[in-house]
């Protein structure tokens, strides 16, 4: 609501109206009124530092007392990237932790145990960061849980699953296939580096690491026996994500991907308690405790014009500079949306794990011409270009369509996709068949 | 980028449908190559797709195309005539347009529309803003400044159309929205916030029989793809965008999907599934309809935004709008 007024009331008048004594004053914290303020990060909402914090703690505290799927005294496990955010919230989590520990403090304790999670995707990056995570994590003496990303290759989702069958992309006869086969014994680390650089174009490669990580820190959840992952998404990534996963087709999971409290594997619940932060609030945050991180990656121009995920975050950046409240419409707007579930399937996809509409197996080849037999016959039959769809996309979400087409092979190379994959293609196939 | 080798292969290139014709254009959204023959077919064709699946017509129905000379409307009026003989709609086709009273632009594209009406062998009717509210744009401008005349024109043409079709007996208009248009204003409405708009902006047909109903053909035909066959076929069309640039904000998401697109030509078909998963039934039917207390025209609310409109311009407009600050007053009359 607040929020609407600000994107259309962008009109250049609103900052000359302004008399000009009420700029130069010296703006006092809007909470306490009696200190100068020394934030304004939310631009109409200044606070000194004292109230700044609070804030935040109050902010973060509220999200996990809306979390309802999280139960008391269970255990939470931690998503540590090591940003900025996560950074933040990691202290933020601990310090909420160890003052409900507190028996003054006169509250129930609501968790446990907590954990720290990182995923080393060095293989990718060429870079590795693990141990300046262990530095970071080293001082709140809590356990810390390392998985090299290309990990995902030999793990199972399914509990009593011995039966480790392994998933070749290659081409045949000029079209992709993906077939089911036994597992070769591949190498994890070399079937994770060619199947990240048989996809050409950075905005899918993108999308492979975003599913493949999220998946990785719910296995660890799952197997390590923590019932509640914890990731530390800023308002500001869910707007970004908002954008970006809209124009990447991935409009149909939304509800599920931003959701604050979500469930994509069985028994691990995830929470994103900074949803209602802003980045630039986590930033201060760790300016104030001095607390280090590890730094964004920096990418030119060329880079960033070829991935939607860096494009949408420069795009909601400019936008956010000049109408401040930009992440919380974009956040809001989203949290509004849902899905009408008749329009789905009751099978998931098998890469990303999120739902798959009805219609996407088609949508593309039914909203276009790729074939024309007689140019003067306009009583052509257009369901026959449905022949030539994918096998594989009835297994898979659009975005995962997306992502598969792009895998570009040269000749008789195969790559692998990883374990999970093949385990949720054959329940299907099972499912459909019985 | 590199010297010789693609430039052979480029000589020797077909069209990668019929693999015969010299290719002219790449197709954004299948990224075949294709020759000028086979593009006629599937352009025409997957909007004959479209409107099958869509469900859009009825036999004998009579079917306004809004018409502003510009060449969405133009190859719209011009595909529509084509397929309704080609496929047999047996649909009664009119052209209508708006007059906005816009000086130097609206005179010479009417004009493109007048000759197109000619061609096409379609009736054609025109009304304007200065008979239906007393006001045209270039006088609405004068008025109420530079500021949102997007907007304030938007609403006033929604009801113009409306009126102009009932004037004509026709229940069902078309519009020429296109992909792009459509892509743009899923992510304009996400940007603003209004998840009404949102969860009907990709419907193909808006409204219902009880009233006039607006189709957009072109929901999945690319822009470029227009631009293209409006050149390839010599279509007569008025080229120049209209004089009162659009806000800044929806300039953004412009700059935008073009960059999005130079990653992904697909993206605007992309950005349509991803807008169609957060479309929801029940926003298309607007809830009760009234008709307007001021002006007797059907109306969501008990004035209608047109009304709402003309009696701030009445009053002095660019008072009425800034004191309201809050400007949600009028977020409604975006389109
Ligand atoms: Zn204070
Ligand atoms: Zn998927
Ligand atoms: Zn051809
Ligand atoms: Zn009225």
């Amino acid at each position: 609501m607040d929020s609407n007024k600000k994107i259309n009331c962008r009109s250049d008048s609103s900052s000359e109206d302004l008399p000009a004594e009420k700029k130069k004053k010296i703006i006092n914290c809007l909470k306490c009124k009696a200190k100068p303020h020394n934030v304004n990060i939310r631009k109409n909402y200044p606070l000194c530092k004292e109230c700044f914090l609070s804030f935040m703690q109050h902010k973060f505290r509220t999200n996990i007392g809306q979390a309802k799927k999280v139960k008391k005294g269970v255990n939470v496990l931690i998503a540590l990237s090591g940003g900025n955010c996560s950074r933040a919230l990691l202290d933020i989590f601990y310090k909420y932790h160890k003052g409900a520990e507190n028996p003054k403090s006169g509250k129930i304790q609501r968790f446990k145990d907590i954990a720290v999670a990182y995923i080393d995707d060095s293989i990718i990056t060429g870079e590795s960061h693990v141990q300046k995570i262990k530095e970071i994590v080293t001082p709140y003496d809590i356990p810390l849980l390392i998985r090299p990303i290309e990990d995902i290759f030999s793990i199972s989702l399914d509990d009593n699953n011995d039966n480790y069958k392994i998933i070749t992309v290659k081409n045949k006869d000029g079209k992709k296939e993906l077939e089911i086969s036994q597992n070769t014994n591949i190498d994890n680390k070399t079937a994770m580096k060619e199947l990240y650089e048989s996809i050409p174009l950075l905005a899918d490669k993108e999308c492979l690491i975003n599913n493949i990580r999220l998946v990785l820190l719910n296995y660890m959840a799952k197997i390590s026996k923590y019932p509640v992952l914890c990731l530390g998404d800023s308002s500001t990534k869910v707007a970004i994500d908002v954008i970006s996963n809209t124009c990447k087709g991935r409009g149909s999971s939304l509800p599920e991907d931003i959701a604050s409290e979500t469930e994509l594997l069985k028994d691990v619940v995830i929470i994103k308690p900074g949803k209602t932060l802003l980045k630039e609030e986590f930033i201060q945050y760790n300016e104030y405790f001095d607390l280090d991180y590890i730094p964004e990656k920096q990418y030119n121009s060329s880079e960033i014009a070829k991935s939607i995920d860096l494009i949408s975050a420069g795009f909601i950046s400019d936008l956010q500079e000049n109408f401040p409240s930009t992440v919380t419409t974009v956040v809001s707007t989203a949290n509004k949306i849902t899905v009408e579930e008749e329009n789905y399937s009751s099978y998931h996809c098998s890469l990303c794990l999120c739902p798959i509409r009805k219609d996407s197996e088609k949508w593309l080849a039914s909203n276009s011409i790729t074939e024309v037999k007689d140019r003067t016959d306009y009583n052509y039959d257009h369901t026959e270009v449905y022949k030539n769809i994918p096998k594989y996309y009835q297994y898979l979400c659009f975005n995962c369509h997306i992502l598969i087409d792009s895998i570009n092979l040269q000749e008789n190379q195969t790559v692998y996709l990883p374990y999970y994959v093949a385990e949720k293609i054959n329940k299907y196939i099972s499912a459909s068949s019985s | 980028m590199s010297n010789v080798k693609p430039n052979i292969k480029r000589q020797k290139r077909v069209c990668d449908i019929c693999k015969v014709g010299k290719p002219v254009i790449k197709r954004p959204k299948t990224g075949q190559m294709v020759c000028k023959e086979c593009f006629y077919f599937v352009f025409e064709e997957e909007i004959h797709q479209t409107i099958i699946q869509g469900n859009l017509f009825k036999e004998n129905e009579r079917v306004a195309i809004g018409a502003s000379g510009g060449k969405d409307s133009t190859v719209l009026a011009y595909v529509m005539n084509l397929l309704n003989k080609r496929h047999n709609y047996h649909l009664d086709l009119v052209l209508l347009s708006i007059d906005e009273g816009i000086t130097g632009y609206r005179d010479d594209s009417l004009e493109t529309v007048k000759r197109n009406a000619r061609q096409y062998n379609l009736p054609l009717k025109i009304v304007s803003y200065k008979e239906l509210y007393g006001w045209s744009m270039d006088e609405i401008v004068k008025e109420a400044g530079n500021k949102n005349n997007c907007t304030f024109c938007g609403v006033l043409r929604r009801q113009a159309l409306d009126r102009g079709a009932v004037m004509l007996g026709a229940k069902h208009i078309l519009t020429g929205h296109n992909a792009d248009d459509i892509a743009e204003t899923v992510l304009m409405n996400i940007l603003r916030g209004d998840v009404p708009r949102l969860q009907r902006c990709t419907f193909i047909t808006t409204g219902n029989d009880s009233m006039i109903k607006r189709s957009k053909p072109f929901k999945y035909t690319y822009e470029k793809e227009i631009v293209m066959y409006a050149h390839y076929k010599k279509l007569d069309y008025f080229s120049t965008e209209c004089i009162y640039a659009p806000n800044a904000f929806r300039g953004n998401a412009r700059v935008f999907l073009k960059d999005l697109e130079k990653v992904r030509s697909t993206a605007i078909m992309d950005i349509i599934y991803s807008g169609e998963s957060y479309e929801n039934k029940s926003s298309n039917t607007l809830p009760s309809m009234k008709t307007c207390e001021r002006c007797g025209y059907m109306s969501s609310n008990k004035i209608c935004k047109a009304c709402i409109l003309l009696e701030g311009l009445n009053k002095g407009l660019p008072r009425y709008l800034i004191k309201k600050k809050t400007l949600i007053n009028y977020n409604f009359l975006f389109i």
